[in-house]
């Protein structure tokens, strides 16, 4: 697995590990000092009742890394069954159906189990989606409507559910426009069936807007400016967090990851290959020329076509007016995934061609000789052309002879009466290729990370912060098994804007003293006016470890009575459990701890402020002050006392909750109507 | 309004259907689209920037610190192949080639990109000396000694103004202006000495069969260490 891949396995590890003990992951105490856990969910698609396939199997005797693989494998193979009913559907042949699922496993989106899982997260539920929606226009029924509307609302969820929504405007459009008259003698059937089902019709209204819920919020916090991105968010002309400017957009451009000659050479680096397919299909695509077109494959050509100039970025001029007059456009930026998305329009396509190709029907044999020509021609010309390119894999060329083999063999009537061996020689024709290409892939397997923490993610509190070098912690994932984090990220800091403002302010190596302790204890305060902060003395008093804390609002409950009449010039660090301060519970979204100091305190929890966060000090509430710019502090009096620091507002752990086991029951519900009528169809 | 976009749109797809009615039309119109809309020049510019990598590697490599890596140098070969595209006149492209297609094994590859670097830049010591290294190691001495003999009629304080004047070779390597000058010059003088020193055994020895030429290019051919340098 690459960096980007083993990532997928680390967030639904912490994510499956927190919930199976019952918490939701709303904060993440250990990444850029503390941070919403919002963004890392969405890549996850936290409601997907799949998860919960990954957490079954972890607690069997499979390790973590088994089970993320076999959920994972399992995960994507339910989306290529999926195409394959959506071929089976389109095709109408299961044989050519059969070819198509395999054109797809041995393609390059297998490649995003283990570089870029979230490819699949997206595309499962899309595939289901157009299935669904295939079947259900042609004999509307409920368990199709539920289908449908369930995949939807695991789109919804997903990361980024802009590239679907970019993907099925671009079919709707071009297949409303070419069936407009097959959709509208379907319509009145459609109508009829959400009219007689009402109540299963608001039902799925209310279900989809409901998922839609979490994506709305994300959408809304992320206008507030408490959060930043600051690797993506920079330079772009708008508010939201995750909006871009076009330039970043375009980095994420098909040109470059995909070109020209990588379609067909050194295909025995394959490591990171965008768009990988068999050969076979460029050989459909020669031979598909003499091929009438039909309104299908006009449609999905042309659909396929309008995504590819979106795909291209600035180098045609459709994306740029997308992304100045549709918002959306401005959030996405891995335009690339696109091209994942596009692989079963391809392969219908290919495979429609392929199925035309083989109903020619020479009646002639001047026809019949001029057509096995053409065959002829095309293999050949492709073996130059193959040998040309240069670094060709050996298995290129077999594609292309075993190719010829069977088109030669089909025209020549030598098939005739047998159905098993054209298949199967049509199937190795598929396979030839990509099987050297995936040993190639899987013997190279280059950016191998090396550390899977196998434990169970239990949060475990620590006071001292890793070192910023020795630091490269994510989700749980860290090589010297620590469970936490510097805090710092290189390039990409990926958290509260409070304490990203305070690093770009004060010296590094100034602040990562300062923030590396958790609990810091003060004799003094000092309230600073939040126009005019001067982090410069700030700095100073980081530096000099000064028993000093500044308040940053407009709280003004700090007043210097019981605070020691003789302070020490430093400040206090607790570096562990002592009888002063003593940590007793513990989670993402929570910290409970005993203290007994013997004057009043200003204590300053250095884990970043957000105004969610609640605290209680022996059941009573009290006031959460922005100490030291980025951090939350606050007021100890002296004797013994029970602080409780909790994160979040109980409708949304109602709501996270309530959306679990929705999904969870939505997805069993439908399943439960699948089986009962496949039961009833067998009676 | 609408029976008349909808008669529109029926006569659009009933025509493209019957006239173009082959595939072949569909893909030659998306292609001449394509064509007429695509900007060239930002497709240039972003496989350019996409293809470029840090030269660290190679200058690693020309410094034995590191072992030649395929993947490392067919990401510079790429980079470099897309470069010599735009860079028509420029020597240093195909001569970073001739490098790393020699770290590959290729040498039939390695002596056509020196070539043509050699073409380019003719007051170069590294690229006469370099394809003489290829030559050598391929077994073809004379070739190589023809080479040598170039290298070192070359003009070496023309040699460092090129390496120093280079836009492709990255100086940040050396880390300051001392070191890069520091390390150019030994290097240089490092190549030209053991140019000379096989030249003169040659040429005392009259001619390539002498006995002690022979030794020293069976050691030299084995040797590990007797590589194309970049600079």
């Amino acid at each position: 697995m690459t960096r980007h891949g083993i990532d997928y396995y680390h967030i639904i590890k912490h994510y499956m590990d927190n919930l199976s003990r019952g918490v939701f992951p709303m904060w993440d105490p250990f990444y850029s000092w503390g941070r919403l856990d919002n963004i890392d969910l969405r890549f996850i698609g936290e409601f997907n009742p799949f998860l919960w396939v990954y957490a079954a199997l972890s607690h069997t005797s499979l390790s973590p890394m088994s089970s993320f693989a076999v959920y994972s494998t399992s995960y994507y193979f339910l989306g290529l069954f999926g195409f394959y009913l959506l071929a089976k559907k389109f095709l109408g042949r299961v044989d050519l159906a059969v070819i198509s699922f395999t054109l797809l496993l041995f393609s390059s989106l297998t490649f995003t189990i283990f570089n870029n899982y979230c490819i699949l997260l997206l595309f499962v539920p899309s595939v289901w989606f157009f299935y669904f929606l295939a079947v259900f226009m042609g004999s509307p029924e409920k368990k199709y409507l539920l289908g449908l509307t369930f995949s939807l609302m695991i789109v919804t969820t997903t990361y980024m559910p802009f590239y679907f929504v970019t993907i099925s405007a671009a079919v709707f459009l071009v297949f409303v426009l070419l069936f407009f008259p097959e959709i509208k003698r379907q319509l009145p059937k459609v109508s009829a069936f959400l009219r007689k089902n009402k109540a299963l019709s608001i039902f799925c209204i209310a279900s989809i807007l409901a998922s839609l819920i979490p994506g709305l919020l994300w959408y809304w916090e992320g206008f507030k400016g408490d959060q930043i991105l600051s690797w993506r968010h920079e330079g772009a002309g708008d508010a939201h967090t995750a909006s871009m400017d076009i330039d970043t957009i375009n980095t994420g451009s098909i040109i470059g990851p995909v070109t020209f000659k990588w379609l067909f050479s050194e295909l025995a680096f394959p490591d990171q290959t965008l768009f990988y397919m068999s050969v076979f299909i460029f050989i459909i695509l020669l031979l598909s020329m003499v091929n009438y077109l039909n309104r299908r494959l006009l449609a999905l050509f042309i659909s396929g076509f309008i995504v590819l100039l979106v795909m291209l970025t600035d180098a045609t001029p459709a994306h740029r007016f997308l992304y100045d007059h549709i918002y959306f456009f401005k959030l996405f930026r891995n335009i690339f995934y696109l091209l994942y998305l596009c692989f079963p329009i391809l392969i219908l396509f290919c495979v429609e061609q392929l199925r035309i190709f083989l109903e020619h029907d020479p009646r002639s044999t001047r026809k019949k000789n001029i057509l096995l020509g053409f065959i002829t021609l095309v293999h050949l010309f492709l073996i130059v052309f193959l040998f040309r390119q240069g670094d060709i894999v050996m298995a290129s060329y077999a594609a292309v002879v075993l190719s010829f083999v069977f088109f030669f063999a089909h025209f020549s009537g030598l098939f005739k009466g047998r159905k098993i061996l054209p298949c199967f020689l049509l199937l190795v024709v598929v396979l030839i290729q990509p099987v050297e290409v995936f040993s190639h892939y899987i013997k190279n397997k280059s950016g191998v990370v090396a550390w899977f923490p196998v434990d169970r993610f239990y949060p475990k509190f620590s006071f001292i912060r890793p070192a910023r070098e020795n630091d490269s912690y994510f989700k749980g994932r860290s090589p010297k098994e620590m469970q936490d984090g510097s805090g710092f990220d290189g390039t990409k800091y990926t958290g509260l804007s409070y304490p990203y403002v305070l690093q770009k302010n004060i010296k590094y190596d100034v602040f990562e003293n300062y923030a590396r302790n958790k609990f810091i204890v003060y004799d003094t305060v000092e309230h600073v006016d939040t126009s005019d902060i001067d982090f410069k003395r700030m700095e100073e008093v980081f530096r000099a470890e000064r028993n000093l804390a500044f308040i940053f609002d407009d709280v003004n409950d700090f007043s210097a009575a019981g605070l020691s009449k003789h302070p020490a010039d430093q400040f206090e660090k607790i570096a562990q459990n002592s009888p002063q301060l003593t940590v007793l519970d513990f989670d993402l979204n929570k910290i409970k701890f005993r203290t007994n100091f013997s004057e009043t305190k200003f204590l300053v929890y250095n884990d970043s402020f957000h105004n969610e966060w609640k605290c209680f000090m022996d059941n009573q509430k009290i006031d959460i002050h922005r100490a030291n710019f980025a951090f939350k502090g606050i007021w100890i009096p002296a004797g013994e006392h029970i602080v409780y620091f909790h994160f979040g507002v109980a409708w949304r752990y109602w709501l996270s909750y309530f959306l679990l086991a929705f999904y969870a029951l939505f997805f069993v519900f439908v399943i439960y109507l699948f089986i009962k009528q496949d039961q009833k169809q067998y009676v | 309004m609408f029976n008349f976009l909808k008669d529109f749109l029926k006569n659009v797809t009933h025509s493209m259907l019957k006239i173009g009615g082959f595939s072949w039309a569909l893909y030659l119109a998306a292609f001449l689209l394509l064509s007429a809309i695509l900007d060239q020049g930002k497709i240039q510019a972003r496989l350019l920037n996409y293809f470029k990598v840090p030269m660290d590697y190679l200058l690693d490599l020309s410094a034995a610190k590191v072992l030649p890596n395929e993947f490392q140098l067919r990401e510079q070969i790429r980079y470099y192949e897309r470069l010599a595209q735009y860079a028509l006149h420029q020597p240093e492209p195909p001569y970073l080639l001739g490098f790393c297609y020699y770290y590959l094994g290729d040498h039939k590859k390695s002596i056509e990109f020196y070539k043509k670097a050699v073409e380019k830049a003719p007051q170069s010591f590294w690229t006469y000396y370099n394809l003489g290294v290829v030559y050598f190691k391929s077994g073809q001495f004379e070739k190589a000694l023809s080479s040598w003999r170039k290298a070192k009629a070359v003009d070496l304080r023309e040699t460092l103004r090129f390496v120093f004047a280079s836009v492709f070779f990255e100086k940040r390597y050396f880390g300051s202006k001392e070191n890069l000058i520091l390390a150019a010059e030994l290097n240089l003088k490092e190549a030209y000495d053991q140019c000379q020193e096989i030249l003169m055994l040659c040429d005392a020895q009259n001619g390539l069969s002498s006995l002690r030429f022979l030794e020293r290019a069976r050691v030299l051919q084995r040797d590990k260490n007797f590589n194309p340098k970049i600079f």
